[in-house]
């Protein structure tokens, strides 16, 4: 993975379909991600089915681009109306919308759409430095250490989404469903149902649909739908000044960094690495008072940190196979959908296709900011005016396209409508999704490394703590669980949510 | 109360019920396997059960807290049943039972398109659905029939050419 081959993709790319279908996941993703309720989540869920027939190159760059675009969108609606369009960019309404209400709204997005170039460009170069490194050190992973990483992963997930007792209740929901199928080990057929179409297992990816976006329908058909999302608006003037970009340095710096790093702890998520970096710049600014009531400043922190979350995040989904968060997990989806196995060996096997996914972030990110200030700034006002009577059910059947086009199944389409109510429910009594959508990717694998380390070691477990590593991840694992737990008294994580 | 733990209550019954069928899997296989797809089941039902258990016990101990919270719930509740029992008055019978049980009429919607349009065909089932799922946010309005119907008409055609543009495949059916 040397500078030539970056540049062969590069060129390769420029002069291919990809590019195209790059541009077409970036605005949709930027789309998506302006109006409140839909979110980068939906815009990869749409177009995951038709990446199926594309190269695994073209298919993950368009998942991807619509990720980075879906993030990127939510400055839009923060800033416009004071909402934010995805959870991630609730800090940016602190200052983003007392600046609109200014007459400054053009400039926060400019500002905005800069700061997330700015994010997603320092993460990308944390992603290029770390993963191919930590891909060597992955490749002596023995099942010791991929369950104890696994148990990493389902223990930050349940610790930081909701209520740690009933997000461990979901990961072991998890985990007994995506034991339906046959066994990794011997092969033997687990069918408590004895319903012929769940022999095989529940599919993850209709599941997922299901729990993120059907459920999604129908909560936000319990509010009113005949509104418009805003008012009609009007932005120009949406460039930054050079003397704006000098004085903001060190906030995208820190903002990215900060980003990055919670970015590639699985579950934590960019809402609070937004809280964590909006934290960071009020106290180093000179006039703290300011934030909240429109400093610019603010909404760098929220928006560089946000974005730089993604490269953060595809840190652990590439290197081994672990997705921090419903869209990772869904990215993770669509790489196993085109034959790809995450993990160290990507790193091995197929240096082109890591390559052009890294390629193809930058060229997203480029898209991403051209978009924002040039067309985007001028349609956003109109886009957000349609009600979202008219969307909901255009979701709703894109949703049922696009199960069906994964495997062609009708099944599939049932497991989505099935896992939608279910969905519904847990986000009625507060049981976050996400546990039990980890676990369903997760869960063969981890059923696999656990019997597999045991038949090694003859039934004996102390492998899986005196190994370093594998004794490392269990140390985080019981570490994460005392700090999160600390900080949740603080009110700090509350707020986040 | 009994809202609290009814997710708890079906983990509980899920566990009881992943340990019954358990016991009907095959444990041929691999000689050295320390924990066979058995054993695995087994223990992931039981921590099912002992934390189901642990979190409704939980719950019971924290009742005062939830006592409190309960009549707030209460409070609200009364609210929206005035505020229900209003709207009944301007509208019974199918119309307003529906309107009343939204969520859920959305939700049966949904699993006719899934069942539809597998015998049917996919334009003619979601012509139906959206009409209907559209009709059915805008609370049945006499005035929106109309409204509901042109938008499905126009999304669905707009979608059959989108969709072989895309090449979105869809199953062979009855209609189209």
């Amino acid at each position: 993975m040397d500078i030539q081959s970056y540049i062969q993709a590069f060129v390769e790319i420029l002069t291919s379909p990809t590019v195209f279908y790059i541009i077409i996941g970036t605005v949709l993703g930027v789309v998506f991600g302006a109006i409140p309720g839909l979110t980068a989540t939906l815009a990869v869920v749409i177009l995951l089915p038709i990446t199926y027939g594309m190269d695994p190159v073209a298919g993950l760059s368009t998942l991807l681009s619509a990720y980075i675009g879906g993030i990127s969108g939510g400055v839009v609606a923060a800033i416009l109306i004071g909402m934010p369009g995805t959870p991630s960019s609730v800090t940016t309404v602190f200052d983003g919308y007392p600046l609109a209400k200014k007459g400054l709204g053009s400039k926060a997005l400019g500002m905005g759409a800069t700061a997330n170039l700015i994010g997603s460009l320092i993460s990308l170069f944390f992603l290029i430095l770390i993963a191919p490194q930590l891909a060597k050190v992955a490749l002596s992973f023995t099942a010791y250490e991929y369950t104890m990483v696994m148990i990493f992963a389902f223990v930050t997930v349940a610790s930081l989404t909701g209520n740690f007792f009933k997000s461990i209740l979901m990961t072991i929901v998890g985990l007994l469903i995506a034991t339906w199928g046959f066994d990794p080990i011997n092969a033997m057929d687990r069918n408590p149902t004895g319903i012929e179409f769940l022999r095989n297992g529940i599919p993850a990816i209709p599941a997922m649909i299901g729990l993120f976006v059907v459920s999604r329908v129908f909560v936000e058909l319990e509010s009113d739908q005949s509104k418009p999302i805003i008012p009609k608006s009007k932005s120009t003037n949406v460039f930054p000044k050079l003397k704006e970009l000098k004085d903001s340095f060190t906030n995208f710096l820190r903002s990215g960094v900060i980003g990055t790093l919670i970015g590639i702890l699985p579950g934590i998520g960019s809402s609070l690495a937004t809280f964590v970096a909006y934290d960071q710049a009020k106290k180093a600014s000179k006039e703290p008072e300011t934030f909240g009531k429109g400093n610019m400043q603010g909404v760098v922190s929220s928006e560089t940190a946000n974005n730089a979350v993604i490269g953060g995040a595809l840190v652990p989904l590439l290197v081994l196979g672990i997705p921090g968060d419903g869209v990772t997990a869904l990215l993770l989806g669509g790489l196993q959908m085109h034959g790809l196995q995450p993990g160290p060996l990507l790193f091995v096997n197929q240096p082109d296709f890591v390559v052009g996914l890294f390629v193809s972030f930058f060229i997203s990110v480029i898209v991403m900011f051209v978009f924002m200030v040039t067309i985007g700034a001028r349609i956003f006002p109109v886009l957000l005016s349609v009600k979202k009577v008219y969307l909901l059910p255009i979701v709703m059947v894109m949703s049922i396209a696009g199960s069906y086009n994964i495997g062609y199944r009708i099944s599939d389409v049932w497991i989505m409508a099935i896992f939608g109510v279910i969905g519904y429910f847990m986000n009625k009594w507060n049981f976050s999704t996400l546990p039990l959508v980890i676990t369903l990717l997760l869960g063969f694998g981890f059923e696999q490394y656990i019997r597999t380390g045991l038949i090694q070691s003859s039934g004996d477990i102390t492998p899986f703590f005196t190994r370093p590593i594998a004794g490392s991840f269990f140390l985080l694992s019981v570490l994460t669980i005392y700090f999160v737990n600390r900080s949740k008294k603080k009110g700090l994580l509350s707020k986040a949510k | 109360m009994r809202g609290k733990v009814v997710i708890q209550a079906v983990m509980f019954i899920l566990g009881l019920y992943f340990l019954i069928t358990s016991f009907q899997i095959d444990t041929r296989g691999f000689k050295g396997d320390v924990i066979n797809q058995r054993d695995y089941v087994i223990i992931l039902s039981l921590l099912l059960i002992l934390l189901s258990v642990g979190s409704m016990i939980k719950v019971y101990l924290n009742r005062k807290s939830i006592k409190t919270s309960d009549q707030q719930e209460d409070t609200l509740d009364v609210q929206q049943t005035h505020k229900t029992d209003t709207e009944d008055t301007e509208e019974t019978g199918l119309v307003g039972k529906i309107k009343k049980y939204k969520i859920y009429f959305s939700m049966v919607l949904v699993f006719l398109f899934a069942y539809g349009f597998a015998y049917i065909g996919f334009f003619v089932t979601s012509f139906v659905y959206v009409f209907l799922i559209t009709w059915l946010i805008y609370d049945l309005s006499k005035k929106k029939w109309l409204v509901s119907l042109i938008f499905s008409a126009t999304l669905n055609i707009i979608l059959f050419f989108l969709f072989d543009l895309i090449s979105v495949y869809l199953p062979d059916a009855w209609l189209f």
